[in-house]
């Protein structure tokens, strides 16, 4: 019996390790992978570690990609959604300096969700108006975005 | 041993829930630069001292990222001072011959153009500080009473503009022929309303006093047939804050320069939270231009008597472009304030000439005034109207100009700006900033608008 308790036990943990976070380097865009595996779902998320936003730009895509993607068939969907952030970037040397920002161009009334039933890409968008910038002081600004990703039923 | 395992595995797989939602950031990173370049292009005619240093030519300078950049015009001897052109307006002030940019907040082009002074003015204080908008037209040469000429193209003469439909009859604009102004390298003076007067021409903004006054024009392009070409004029309000009395005045020849050249069909005079708005075909056309016909061509004595004639009786009359500098069209604006403390806006449209005024606001069927309201509201205004010597206020039909936009979403994204400085010494003329794609994003008012309902006072009234 304990033998096959801690074979179960086992079993589950090496299912469960693909759950973990891998992280994947490239050239081009650091992008940073998420690959999250649970019994019959799997997908796979590329989402930059490292968005850079043009000076003066008003709008910025924030690419989500989606490489690979299994669902159970009826109403499942992999949801990526912004959350925690404080719209505000913030100079690294003054950090009563800011620029204020929005993120959009998802589904849903804050747009900051992308659903996704197939493989394929997704752009939020980072938006900055004219008169932030305007009065930005000069110097480098950064803030740090989370994302949630996760497998939901849409039914529900 | 064993226990210890079972329960560190027991551990793992009570956690593997959480982990099936990962969380993962991505870092938001830009850099704002510390200094802008800014590149100065002086015109013929003269050089730019920045900081005790005198330049010409096209050169570059560093500016600090928010700092202040001042240029100092100094034209040759003979020239004036005329023109700034820049590729973004945003924070850019002229006094006199210099020219602040403060704020630096991204790369600009700096243009500045200097012209020859009217001869006996050369390095001299003559012009005068005085407006005047008179242009030193030729007669002979600016008149449009040559019949071959109009028929030639396509212009009307009297029995055509009878012969036409009312929706098509033509206007001053379409029977006088301007003479060529001698260009001034200002846009504003060349383009838009300069007519030979040189660019003290360009004080067309008033005070109570007859004051000139800095102010800004912007010219709207229509993009579709529903929208207007049109002509905006802002006033400002006294150093102080408070709102004064403005007028616009400008010479018919000016209007049918507006239409001419820049096929402008719609005038909006702006000063404070309210706009007047009039189309330029009823300051140029039906009885009005007949009265400016009676006012240039006839000897009888002209009153607000005059204005209750029966005007299918009176002859349009061909006029030439001297004979209609003669008269000059003002819209005026008036802030009065009420008893409440709240400010009503009294709005008339004049005719002047000589030392002659009469008013012709009931004649302008096109009149209309809009109130500003904030964007956010979202409460119910109309406009009303307080008549002289009456109480309480008629509301006016503005059941669907409620929250209109004064320039709407759908109207360009871009115009030419003007921004117009009076000189503040004798020997120098008005200057313009001009932008000639300025974004419109911070034009763009809610405002309630009604027709023009007699001389009164109007003001914004809250239905709510």
């Amino acid at each position: 019996m304990k033998k096959i308790f801690a074979s179960i036990l086992t079993l589950c943990l090496l299912c469960g390790t693909t759950a973990l976070a891998t992280e994947y380097g490239s050239a081009s865009n650091n992008p940073e992978t998420v690959l999250t595996t649970t019994l019959n779902e799997s997908y796979t998320v590329v989402i930059p570690s490292t968005l850079n936003i043009a000076f003066n730009a008003t709008s910025t895509n924030l690419p989500v990609q989606v490489t690979s993607l299994r669902l159970l068939p009826t109403g499942r969907a992999l949801q990526v959604q912004v959350n925690q952030t404080s719209l505000k970037l913030v100079n690294e040397k003054n950090s009563s300096a800011k620029i204020s920002y929005n993120i959009g161009g998802g589904e849903g009334t804050s747009a900051r969700t992308h659903y996704f039933t197939a493989t394929g890409t997704k752009n939020f968008n980072v938006t900055i108006a004219k008169s932030e910038w305007d009065k930005a002081a000069a110097g480098t600004y950064k803030e740090s975005i989370t994302f949630t990703v996760g497998i939901i039923d849409k039914n529900k | 041993m064993k226990k210890f395992l079972y329960i560190l595995l027991a551990a793992l797989c009570a956690l593997l829930p959480t982990l099936a939602l990962a969380q993962e950031n991505t870092t938001l990173l830009t850099t704002v630069p510390d200094h802008h370049t800014i590149t100065v292009v002086c015109g013929e005619h003269g050089k730019a001292v920045i900081d005790s240093k005198t330049y010409s030519g096209t050169f570059t300078v560093q500016a600090a990222r928010l700092g202040t950049l001042t240029i100092k015009a100094q034209p040759d001897k003979g020239y004036g001072f005329s023109q700034i052109k820049v590729s973004d307006l945003d924070g850019v002030t002229v006094r006199g011959r210099s020219v602040t940019l403060s704020g630096i907040h991204c790369e600009n082009t700096v243009t500045l153009t200097f012209y020859k002074l009217p001869a006996g003015n050369a390095g001299s204080s003559a012009v005068n500080p005085k407006p005047d908008t008179t242009p030193e037209s030729d007669p002979g040469e600016s008149t449009s009473t040559n019949t071959e000429t109009q028929t030639e193209s396509g212009k009307s003469t009297l029995e055509d503009a009878e012969a036409q439909p009312e929706s098509s009859k033509s206007t001053l604009a379409d029977t006088v022929t301007l003479p060529e102004a001698s260009p001034t390298e200002n846009v504003l003076s060349d383009e838009y309303i300069g007519t030979e007067g040189g660019l003290e021409q360009l004080s067309i903004v008033f005070d109570g006093e007859d004051q000139q006054q800095d102010y800004e024009l912007l010219s709207i392009k229509a993009e579709n047939e529903e929208q207007k070409n049109t002509v905006l004029v802002r006033a400002y309000p006294d150093e102080n804050g408070e709102a004064d009395q403005r007028s616009l005045v400008l010479s018919t020849v000016q209007l049918v320069k507006l239409v001419q050249k820049q096929e402008t069909e719609q005038l909006i005079f702006e000063s404070g939270e309210i706009a007047v708005k009039v189309d330029l075909a009823d300051l140029l056309g039906g009885d009005v231009q007949k009265l400016i016909g009676l006012i240039a061509k006839s000897s009888e004595e002209i009153s607000a008597e005059t204005l209750d004639r029966d005007w299918s009786l009176v002859q349009t009359e061909v006029l030439t472009a001297a004979e209609l500098a003669l008269v000059r069209t003002e819209i005026r604006i008036i802030p009065v304030e009420l008893e409440d403390g709240s400010i009503a806006y009294d709005i008339s449209v004049w005719l002047h000439w000589d030392d002659q005024e009469l008013e012709i606001s009931s004649m302008v069927p096109s009149l209309r005034v809009s109130l500003y309201v904030d964007d956010d509201s979202s409460d119910q205004y109309v406009v009303g109207v307080q008549a002289e010597d009456t109480e309480g206020f008629l509301l006016l039909d503005s059941t669907h100009a409620l929250l209109q936009e004064t320039m709407s979403e759908d109207q360009p994204d871009e115009a030419e700006k003007f921004i117009v400085t009076m000189p503040e010494e004798e020997e120098d003329t008005p200057v313009t900033a001009y932008d000639a794609d300025a974004s419109l994003s911070k034009e763009r008012h809610s405002a309630v608008t009604a027709a023009y309902a007699g001389r009164g006072l109007y003001q914004l009234l809250n239905v709510e």
